[in-house]
């Protein structure tokens, strides 16, 4: 077992794949299922192999399902609120006995769909029927879902990211029109996981202050805006569309965690050390024994939290391969010239992260290489990467260093 | 045993090496060639350690890869109502 939890304070309850599960009234259904011990979530699209969330914030494939009829929801996104139907997608048989992993042993060094049968005639045909059946992701609806309403909403300044330095800006902003968005089911981001009193003391005056905060919505698109500097943005909700038009953009989207680089890292229960940190803040206990890997401020906070012996710190590039089925079962990893291989339940990896650039490339900013992180974002010391394009916290990683929200508003504030 | 860079099309370490001893040494064309970034999350979990990858093969990571809307997949019903006019 890698997870349990006590009892719950506004328990609701949900179905999943036909069996109870209960969660915290509003915490997402991916977090109620780890509690719940359900770590095997989803199917990979092409060799079925099993998946679990690994990020915990949208990120990532690991749990991908089919709520209430609609496939491909991201359940770490989606608030549980009860009554909830939810179902593995993309299996043949179950959940974790899917007949088409077969696929993953059929093709130890992966598929090269150039050279898989292609040419050969009538059985590339028949190879493809194949691939489309054991391919792809969910089945649709059964039912087309209405057009979502239409908003339209100015304002001064939109933060897009409700982290550490989103919120950060947002209080440096006051008397301007300033929305907030973010698309995780409440507003503090890693912040949340760090240092939850200072998260949730921040977003109280946040709402004081009247900033317009859009909290559980995605900034789906960013375009500028012709002869401005400002953006028109989609941003996406559950029940609603957004056109929301800005005069100048603050990016606060925080970063990226890769899989490790290692054998089997995409088994269920590897997880970030950030969505594990996230995990226990919210009330989930480690029940099992922990491999923790890398080190970072989430490690730093883990190790603090989970003591010796149920934990073992690992060194990174220390890690051959993770084992296990349906579920991590041990961690092979080097002890000088040995190979030593522990049973446990859960593996942590805190590593250095990739600048979430998605949106700033939209408006134009430019991404290089970086060894460490991937790819940093082009910007000055005040955070400017294109015109009316601010970056704080974890995007404007450059050089081993980052800017606060509050001082890349304090700038906004000076441009303007 | 696979070592996955890219989770959502299921790419390995090992076929990424192989496109780039194929020729596919810029990531616009190991995207192309593999399929890496392609899938649900459109490269937020895999384009950092496939330029590493790329970079330590010798090919030549450069800006990587263009990333375009959605930042997350969005149903249509979300599109459906917006006014082409006014955008």
């Amino acid at each position: 077992m890698a997870f349990a939890r006590g009892n719950l304070t506004h328990p609701v309850a949900f179905e999943h794949d036909g069996e109870t599960v209960l969660a915290e009234r509003g915490e997402p259904l991916a977090v109620a299922l780890l509690a719940a011990d359900r770590l095997l979530l989803a199917r990979s699209p092409k060799l079925h192999r099993p998946r679990g969330p690994s990020c915990l914030r949208g990120a990532c494939d690991g749990c991908l399902a089919r709520v209430d009829g609609v496939p491909n929801v991201m359940t770490c996104l989606r608030p549980a609120r009860g009554g909830e139907q939810v179902e593995t997608q993309n299996v043949l048989g179950s959940r974790g006995a899917d007949l088409l992993r077969a696929a993953d042993f059929l093709f130890p060094h992966g598929v090269d769909h150039h050279r898989l049968m292609a040419g050969v005639r009538g059985l590339g045909a028949v190879t493809q029927a194949f691939a489309r059946r054991v391919a792809g992701l969910g089945r649709l609806p059964e039912e087309a879902a209405a057009a979502l309403p239409v908003e339209h909403l100015e304002v001064d300044v939109l933060i897009v990211g409700g982290g550490r330095a989103g919120l950060g800006a947002a209080r440096q902003l006051e008397g301007r029109r300033v929305a907030l968005v973010d698309d995780g089911v409440r507003l503090g981001g890693s912040l949340a996981a760090l240092q939850p009193a200072r998260a949730a003391e921040t977003v109280d005056a946040l709402r004081r202050l009247g900033v317009r905060l859009l909290e559980h919505h995605t900034v789906a698109g960013l375009y500028p805006l012709e002869g401005t500097s400002g953006v028109l943005a989609l941003v996406v909700g559950e029940e609603r569309t957004l056109e929301l038009r800005a005069r100048r953009v603050l990016l606060a989207t925080g970063a990226h965690d890769a899989p490790p680089p290692f054998g089997n890292n995409d088994l269920p229960g590897v997880l970030s050390a950030r969505a594990l940190l996230g995990l226990l803040r919210a009330g989930v206990r480690l029940e099992g024994k922990l491999a923790l890997v890398g080190e970072g401020p989430y490690a730093e906070q883990l190790a603090a939290l989970v003591p010796e012996p149920q934990r073992w710190r690992v060194a990174l590039d220390a890690v051959v391969e993770a084992r296990g089925l349906g579920r991590v079962r041990a961690l092979v990893a080097r002890e000088g010239e040995r190979r030593v291989r522990r049973r446990l339940a859960v593996v942590a990896v805190d590593a250095p992260p990739s600048p979430a650039l998605e949106l700033a490339v939209q408006l134009g900013a430019r991404a290089s290489f970086e060894p460490a992180h991937g790819y940093t974002l082009e910007r000055d010391a005040r955070g400017l990467a294109a015109p009316g394009v601010y970056l704080a916290g974890s995007v404007s990683l450059r050089g081993g260093a980052k800017l606060s929200g509050e001082e890349v508003a304090r700038a906004l504030l000076m441009d303007a | 045993m696979k070592s996955l860079v890219c989770r959502c099309e299921d790419v390995t370490d090992e076929e990424l090496r192989r496109a780039v001893t194929l020729g596919h040494r810029d990531m616009e064309s190991l995207k192309r060639y593999t399929g890496l970034a392609t899938g649900w999350c459109q490269g937020k979990g895999c384009l950092g350690s496939a330029a590493r990858l790329l970079a330590v093969a010798g090919g030549e990571p450069g800006q990587g890869i263009t990333p375009r809307p959605p930042y997350h997949p969005v149903s249509l019903a979300a599109l459906a109502a917006l006014d082409p006019e006014r955008l």
